[in-house]
């Protein structure tokens, strides 16, 4: 959907490329491009990611054991080169574990950061372009969003839903949606002054393709960055709701419940606890640090930084 | 003034979470003891679920003014008594943490700035990667397993007295350390580019001088409005950190009383946090003025 982005004078900001030495005129998407790929925590932080994401769809290739299954005669083995993450109580293999457990993990960050964006890019696509009345009654919605800082706007979320999986993921992504909103807003505010749009709407456009067509496509590069960020942040979440009982129940394979299982048993297998929660921080840490990449990379007023 | 609709608005979602119940808190209330129908009905009736959706709403509104939260369904005690009782264990996990996170995180966000690029910002920006990035509940965990079963210095479980707040305040803070110094780096690098240091490097003021009397001042702006911000967080963050040290504070009340739909308890711990965390950012407004004179509100 990228390659949607119009001509080069619809970026008002890629004027500021003094170091492109190429002839050819990049679009700012390649320029960005480039920029990642010469970054080497960047391209760590990709890899993490990837391999991550290569466990959960070859789970059942890779995992040694069926993360399932109880052997009562192991219960709660130490780490050794039988079981390379040791046993839990019921005897399951926690490495078989961990790497089913991606899937889950991974896709409930995926889902809750998806409904974040498209509600939250809407809003403040409409926020900004409509202003007015729309404006102040998407802003106050939002006003009244941040007034639950952190988990808690989640954690209250699934209180009204009810606990469960379906529900964490949709009190995630409500609980994500303020800075989208914001973000976005601002981008169309600053968008609609532009001459272009003036050009496309007096060729004939209407709201809708003026804002779909040609705003939207200028506002997503921060869109970008936020969703990098936001990723681990939703991981987080949906994960610590999970340990709080509130999430994925007991049959289902997910790191935050497996931290809650471990939880009773951190006297006698401590390894249980170590590796979900190891996991989880890996994936966190490579999607917080590649938003900042994408973030240096995409605006060119860092770059010089 | 925009903390006036806010807080409506706050109360507005807190009754909503009551009034959009699948089925209803009269029901959820005796239907653990087997009632019939008709004893369901007459609670409804006591409790004036049977008025319109407006009446039960500025009732509501208007009990909530008078400080009324109505009574837990699980143990009867009004709710506001309930969580008032709890509050202290939290605010004490919550201050703990802010008086370790914000000195740490601006001392170390003021080093890394005037060390840009030098082998201790670098480790300084990771460590507050990392801080921001690790699960605080499985962080917990892992201090309690070296704390408390490892080294046995320090209790597991529980709230009284300053050994049991060491590690869950520790916790807190490790998340908030890397917010604040991120802020602060941040900030200061930027005062550090104004003229009026490079004028003040020029007249011969000492480094010392220059930083720590002309540029810290003006960097802290920006780090006072991250504590409002942070404490918001932190109050949230708590939630979480108590569920792992089995501290009775308001956010395991909270978690617990999810799982066992006890909504008035719900209703009105949303209601106490949100309203904490917007009184704050109105005390961090007016605390601008003492940083920078600059601000006036007239």
């Amino acid at each position: 959907m990228t390659d949607h982005v119009g001509p080069d004078s619809a970026m008002p900001d890629s004027g500021g490329r003094a170091d492109d030495a190429s002839p050819q005129s990049q679009g700012p998407w390649a320029s960005a491009l480039r920029q990642l790929l010469s970054d080497r925590i960047a391209l760590a932080c990709i890899g993490v990611l990837s391999l991550f994401a290569l466990v959960a769809a070859a789970a059942p290739y890779l995992a040694p054991y069926d993360p399932f299954l109880a052997q009562p005669g192991k219960s709660l083995l130490p780490p050794g080169p039988e079981h390379l993450f040791g046993t839990d109580l019921i005897g399951r293999d926690v490495l078989s574990r961990v790497v089913y457990g991606a899937r889950l993990s991974l896709v409930i960050g995926f889902v809750s950061v998806g409904i974040s964006a498209a509600v939250g890019v809407v809003l403040g696509l409409v926020a900004g372009y409509y202003g007015r009345l729309a404006d102040a009654v998407i802003m106050r919605f939002v006003d009244m969003l941040m007034a639950f800082p952190g988990i808690l706007l989640a954690l209250t979320i699934v209180a009204m839903l009810g606990p469960g999986l379906t529900n964490v993921m949709i009190a995630v992504g409500i609980g994500g949606i303020a800075n989208y909103v914001r973000l976005v807003r601002g981008s169309v505010l600053s968008i609609k002054q532009q001459p272009y749009i003036e050009a496309v709407r007096s060729v004939g456009a209407g709201d809708l393709r003026i804002m779909f067509r040609h705003v939207l496509p200028n506002a997503l590069p921060p869109v970008l960055v936020l969703v990098s960020m936001s990723y681990g942040w939703a991981l987080l979440s949906a994960a610590g709701l999970s340990f709080l009982g509130l999430g994925a129940e007991p049959p289902t394979v997910e790191w935050g419940s497996m931290l809650n299982d471990a939880r009773a048993l951190l006297r006698v297998a401590p390894w249980a606890a170590v590796f979900p929660g190891l996991a989880i921080m890996c994936v966190v840490l490579a999607s917080n640090l590649l938003g900042e990449s994408l973030r240096d990379s995409l605006d060119p007023q860092q770059r010089s930084r | 003034m925009m903390a006036v609709p806010v807080l409506f608005g706050v109360a507005t979602i807190a009754f909503a979470l009551m009034y959009l119940l699948p089925g209803d808190p009269a029901s959820a209330m005796l239907a653990k003891s087997g009632a019939s129908a008709e004893q369901i009905a007459e609670l409804r009736e006591d409790m004036g679920l049977d008025s319109p959706f407006h009446v039960q709403y500025l009732r509501y509104l208007g009990s909530v003014l008078q400080g009324d939260l109505g009574r837990s369904i699980v143990s009867q005690e009004p709710v506001l008594d309930l969580l008032l009782s709890r509050l202290p264990t939290t605010l004490e996990l919550v201050f703990a943490a802010l008086i370790v996170a914000v000195p740490v995180g601006t001392l170390f966000g003021v080093v890394a700035a005037v060390r840009k690029d030098q082998w201790i910002d670098r480790a300084l920006v990771a460590f507050s990667s990392v801080g921001v990035s690790v699960p605080a509940f499985w962080l917990g965990l892992m201090l309690i397993l070296v704390f408390s079963v490892h080294l046995g210095w320090l209790p597991a479980f529980g709230a009284g007295g300053v050994a049991h707040l060491v590690l869950p305040a520790g916790v807190l803070a490790f998340n908030a350390i890397g917010t604040v110094m991120r802020t602060a780096r941040t900030s200061m690098l930027d005062v550090l580019r104004q003229d009026y240091i490079r004028t003040a490097w020029a007249k011969g003021l000492t480094k010392p001088a220059i930083l720590y009397r002309h540029a810290l001042r003006n960097a802290l702006v920006p780090v006072v409005t991250i504590i409002g911000l942070q404490f918001g967080w932190l109050v949230s963050g708590s939630f979480i950190v108590e569920a792992v040290f089995s501290r009775q504070g308001i956010g395991l009340l909270f978690i617990n009383s999810i799982l066992e739909r006890d909504f008035p308890v719900v209703q009105g711990a949303v209601l106490l946090a949100a309203l904490m965390y917007v009184v704050l950012n109105l005390v961090i407004d007016l605390l601008y003025v003492i940083v920078d004179p600059r601000i006036r509100y007239d």
